[in-house]
């Protein structure tokens, strides 16, 4: 009798240590039951195969930097020799760089980027080369090259290599020069860039980046074919002949297709509660990449609205961070949500990319997509919301937000992660969805690495 | 300038060495300095430029017997080829790295005259203070006693 006790004394004990959490989910879900309540809130814990927070931290936070009063991810630094030009370098929260070479108009105060820091216009589109950038001293770059760099070390071991090789050639300009360049020790010219942009128009780009596609043969307002019919919610037009801004990685061989995109009041009203503004315009743009193989290997919603709400657009998760309705009107939410494809996922994207809706001729983007917060019957929504990272950062009393809003724009272009005037904001909140939760919703939690 | 011997080729090889010596100090003595005073590097081309040639001719100049040269061309001999080697050097470097240096002919033929200028004035100079000195006596007494014997 003894034994038999001290043996389920053990094997109490061996079961509590060994699965502390269902039992502490099962003793909840007992009192539940007792008492009354349905025992939702009562969850098992994660598993060993069920996903965790961290496993859906977004990739990379923009850098935050104390001089800069909000999202200090872009410093602009000037060449004296050469035309007038200048590097936006971006630094990430994981410490790495990149540093696009533009020329140089356009910088805000600070070295901020604005609206009219990049254009792509200025890009090469096939037929026309783009704007060449002269530093002098025969280098020569185009207009959004870009370098990338692990750490911010490697970013100024270039910029002095650059410097010395610009004096170096501006010595050899000059009799005895050589000897003067030989004696500080003869320098390499830049490396070459690993990416660089360039400009097409949507129809040429549709073919690359989804397979082949044709208008939906609807018009939007404006009268310009749609090329996006989502079926959740929000239309989400392209203007026929707009840009298509596309960026190479010559070391990888991905090609990425960036499109502007925008859904105009169509969003659910239960997004725009108390806040009429909301349901305004959206901004958005959709990145498809692929790699040197054609194949998909991420896809990138990217969405900017002014307004306080936190939570999903056209979502049936939508959940209102504040419950206020009194957020300042100047706030701007800028929104990402990406997705990794690989081997177990690709056939599915690659079906939603082609995909045709009932109309028989459109590609299915809903705009729901933006915060894939809860599961779905559509399989390709139901894959974000299993595999996708999403951030959203809010802005607070931003000054300007039709320069803000346009900022956002163009650094969407220039595969940017965020960019903005720094002096138009004086507080960011950033956030990501995390793993499910009991009740199958994930939940926005803080992003500490992006404060 | 006295006759007292011909120039050995181990006095021309202790020369150029010399000369050597002085260009390397003048041309990455001074690239210190450029690197040291970036800031300023553009107003001080010219001193790399300069003083490497100056300090090959004014060493390999200072380092020859005087007594055994015989003609004014021997302080050239020992210190123009240094600029000369440089020179192929310097022009294989632009060469190589695809790089156009402005007046680099004439930014040579500078250097070795500037070289020969300063050697030879070092050595007109060394010449001059040699035949200076007083004569050596025509004979002279030994203590040793098989000399005198002699």
């Amino acid at each position: 009798m003894v034994v038999v006790a001290a043996l389920l004394v053990v094997g109490v004990v061996a079961g509590v240590s060994s699965y502390p959490d269902r039992l502490a989910a099962q003793l909840c879900r007992l009192v539940a039951v007792t008492s009354g309540s349905d025992g939702a809130s009562c969850g098992a814990g994660p598993t060993a195969q069920e996903p965790t927070d961290e496993d859906y931290v977004p990739p990379a936070c923009m850098f935050h930097e104390e001089s800069e009063q909000y999202s200090a991810t872009v410093k602009v630094w000037f060449f004296e020799l050469g035309q007038d030009s200048g590097f936006v370098v971006q630094e990430f929260a994981d410490g790495t760089v990149r540093a696009t070479v533009t020329d140089g108009v356009g910088i805000g105060a600070g070295g901020s980027v604005t609206s009219s820091t990049f254009d792509a216009g200025k890009l090469g589109n096939g037929d026309n080369a783009g704007l060449d950038i002269d530093l002098g001293g025969g280098v020569t770059f185009s207009y959004g090259d870009t370098w990338a760099f692990d750490s911010p070390e490697q970013w100024a071991e270039m910029k002095e290599q650059l410097d010395d090789y610009l004096m170096q050639q501006e010595m050899l300009k000059h009799e005895g020069g050589v000897w003067a360049a030989k004696s500080m020790g003869w320098k390499d010219p830049p490396k070459d860039p690993q990416v660089s942009f360039t400009m097409t128009e949507l129809e040429l780009s549709l073919d690359a980046a989804f397979g082949l596609q044709d208008p939906t043969g609807a018009t939007d307002a404006a009268g310009d074919p749609e090329f996006f019919d989502p079926n959740v919610g929000v239309t989400l037009s392209a203007t026929a002949g707009a840009a298509v801004v596309v960026e190479t990685n010559h070391e990888t061989g991905e090609q990425s297709w960036t499109y502007e995109v925008s859904g105009e009041g169509a969003v659910r009203a239960d997004v725009v509660v108390g806040h009429g503004e909301a349901a305004g315009k959206i901004e958005g743009a959709f990145t498809v990449t692929r790699n040197k193989d054609g194949e998909v290997t991420e896809v990138v919603f990217q969405s900017s609205r002014e307004g306080g709400v936190s939570g999903g657009l056209g979502n049936d998760s939508f959940d209102q961070a504040s419950g206020s309705a009194d957020h300042s009107e100047s706030d701007e939410v800028v929104t990402t949500t990406r997705l990794t494809v690989d081997d177990e996922n690709r056939d599915l994207v690659d079906t939603w990319l082609a995909d045709r809706n009932d109309a028989g001729v459109a590609v299915s983007l809903p705009f729901a997509a933006m915060v894939p917060a809860g599961p779905s019957d559509d399989p390709f929504l139901d894959l974000l919301y299993r595999s996708a990272t999403t951030s959203q950062i809010v802005y607070h009393n931003v000054k300007d937000s039709w320069e803000f809003e346009a900022a956002i724009k163009k650094g969407w272009q220039f595969g940017f992660g965020i960019s903005g005037e720094s002096a138009t904001a004086d507080a960011v909140d950033a956030d990501y969805l995390g793993a499910p939760r009991g009740d199958g919703i994930r939940p926005f939690l803080p992003d500490e690495t992006c404060r | 300038m006295s006759a007292g011997g011909r120039l050995r080729a181990a006095d021309l090889l202790w020369a150029w060495a010399a000369a050597l010596a002085g260009f390397l100090v003048g041309e990455y003595g001074s690239g210190v300095l450029l690197v040291l005073r970036a800031d300023a590097a553009l107003g001080l081309l010219w001193l790399p430029w300069l003083a490497a040639p100056v300090l090959a001719g004014l060493l390999g100049a200072a380092v020859l017997p005087v007594a055994r040269v015989t003609a004014r061309w021997q302080w050239l001999v020992a210190t123009v080829p240094v600029p000369l080697g440089a020179a192929v050097v310097t022009t294989a470097v632009v060469v190589a790295s695809g790089s156009t240096a402005a007046g680099l002919v004439l930014s040579i033929v500078v250097q070795v005259l500037l070289c020969a200028a300063v050697a030879a004035g070092v050595g007109a100079w060394r010449s001059a203070r040699y035949a200076r000195r007083p004569a050596q006596p025509v004979t002279y007494t030994t203590p040793h006693p098989e000399d005198q014997r002699a």
